[in-house]
């Protein structure tokens, strides 16, 4: 298993941002619930990718939303259709609707498929952004290795009016998924990607380095015990979501 | 949630900052903070050297980390929300009223 490792950072990092991130690489490496390993760091390398891709910054830069022809930068193996799902949902996820989300399925990605290159993208949003905070290199990915998908499907999952995609009952307490979330008790961000439960496991642990523990994040008076203060939080985490032109 | 954490915390602050950036009032280096984090959403590495220093010069190291760690994070979350298609949830009249004040209410679901 590869670790990720801050050692070229010359400023005081927590222990925890690295020691969260290798987690996630063992997982990225590992086989998952609907990609294998291989397949798995191919999304990451798309991801990356993404952020140079002359055609995804002339979509963006359209009126319509990828109303664009032409071809994705890519180096991967992966079909076009994960191609360009994983370009939209890094560079112009804004812009994204039910009906664009339908069309995938209906080309062939299944509902577990594409939550789990939701997750696997945002990870990497997550991590890489990091970096460039920081004006270091990307980490280098991991290597594949052996093993078959599970095919896990929660028992609980249906499609309701909260979203587009299929997330587990709230009320998750005695089912398979009840370490997620306080039966009963959280935020559709948190439900979005319970169809692979494991991609809501990465979501909590790297949350609670980057941001605050789940239970804390609604109790808008706690501390973190972090650097900032709460208010200080609030406004960046605001910030960036404007930018991002998120309703949420 | 900035809104309830400020008075929780007894801060005077401008939520227009969220929409609009620049100073948010009572919040200590607000601007330096949302500086840094509009150029780790814009991702040009000059800009974000900059701000990181600027963000360093005034609060520290531990400051510049901590809010890139939150940044990254919302660079995640935002992106979830959009993907997936989620709804808000209830609201509130309060922050119904805050949503079209601020002009929140402009982002598509």
């Amino acid at each position: 298993m590869q670790n990720v490792n801050y050692d070229d950072v010359t400023y005081r990092l927590r222990s925890n941002f690295a020691e969260s991130h290798t987690r996630y690489w063992h997982r990225l490496q590992s086989p998952g619930t609907w990609f294998n390993s291989a397949e798995r760091i191919a999304i990451a390398q798309a991801s990356r990718e993404a952020q140079d891709c002359t055609l995804c910054q002339q979509s963006k830069a359209a009126l319509s939303p990828r109303s664009l022809t032409g071809k994705h930068l890519n180096t991967t193996t992966l079909p076009p259709l994960v191609v360009s799902t994983i370009h939209a949902i890094v560079t112009d996820a804004s812009r994204l609707t039910q009906s664009w989300y339908e069309n995938q399925l209906r080309a062939g990605l299944s509902e577990g498929q594409y939550i789990e290159i939701v997750g696997t993208v945002v990870s990497m949003v997550s991590i890489d952004s990091f970096a460039d905070a920081l004006g270091i290199a990307l980490r280098p990915l991991p290597a594949p290795e052996e093993g078959q998908p599970s095919h896990y499907h929660p028992a609980t999952a249906t499609i309701t009016e909260n979203a587009w995609v299929p997330m587990v009952d709230i009320d998750n307490e005695g089912t398979p998924e009840a370490d997620l979330w306080v039966s009963g008790k959280t935020g559709n961000v948190v439900r979005a990607m319970s169809l692979v439960p494991d991609e809501v496991r990465t979501l909590k642990d790297l949350s609670d380095v980057h941001y605050l523990e789940m239970p804390k994040v609604k109790q808008p008076g706690v501390d973190a015990g972090r650097a900032l203060n709460r208010s200080q939080m609030e406004l960046v985490a605001g910030r960036v979501s404007a930018l991002n032109a998120c309703y949420y | 949630m900035l809104r309830e954490s400020s008075q929780t915390h007894e801060q005077s602050i401008n939520l227009n900052a969220i929409m609009q950036g620049g100073d948010a009032g009572g919040i200590e280096h607000a601007t330096t903070l949302t500086a840094f984090a509009e150029a780790i959403v814009q991702r040009q590495p000059g800009v974000i050297e900059k701000a990181r220093n600027d963000l360093i010069r005034v609060a520290g190291d531990e400051v510049m980390i901590d809010t890139a760690g939150v940044a990254s994070n919302f660079e995640r979350m935002v992106r979830i929300a959009d993907s997936t298609g989620i709804i808000v949830g209830p609201l509130d009249a309060a922050t119904e009223a805050l949503q079209q004040t601020l002009g929140i209410d402009q982002f598509d679901y």
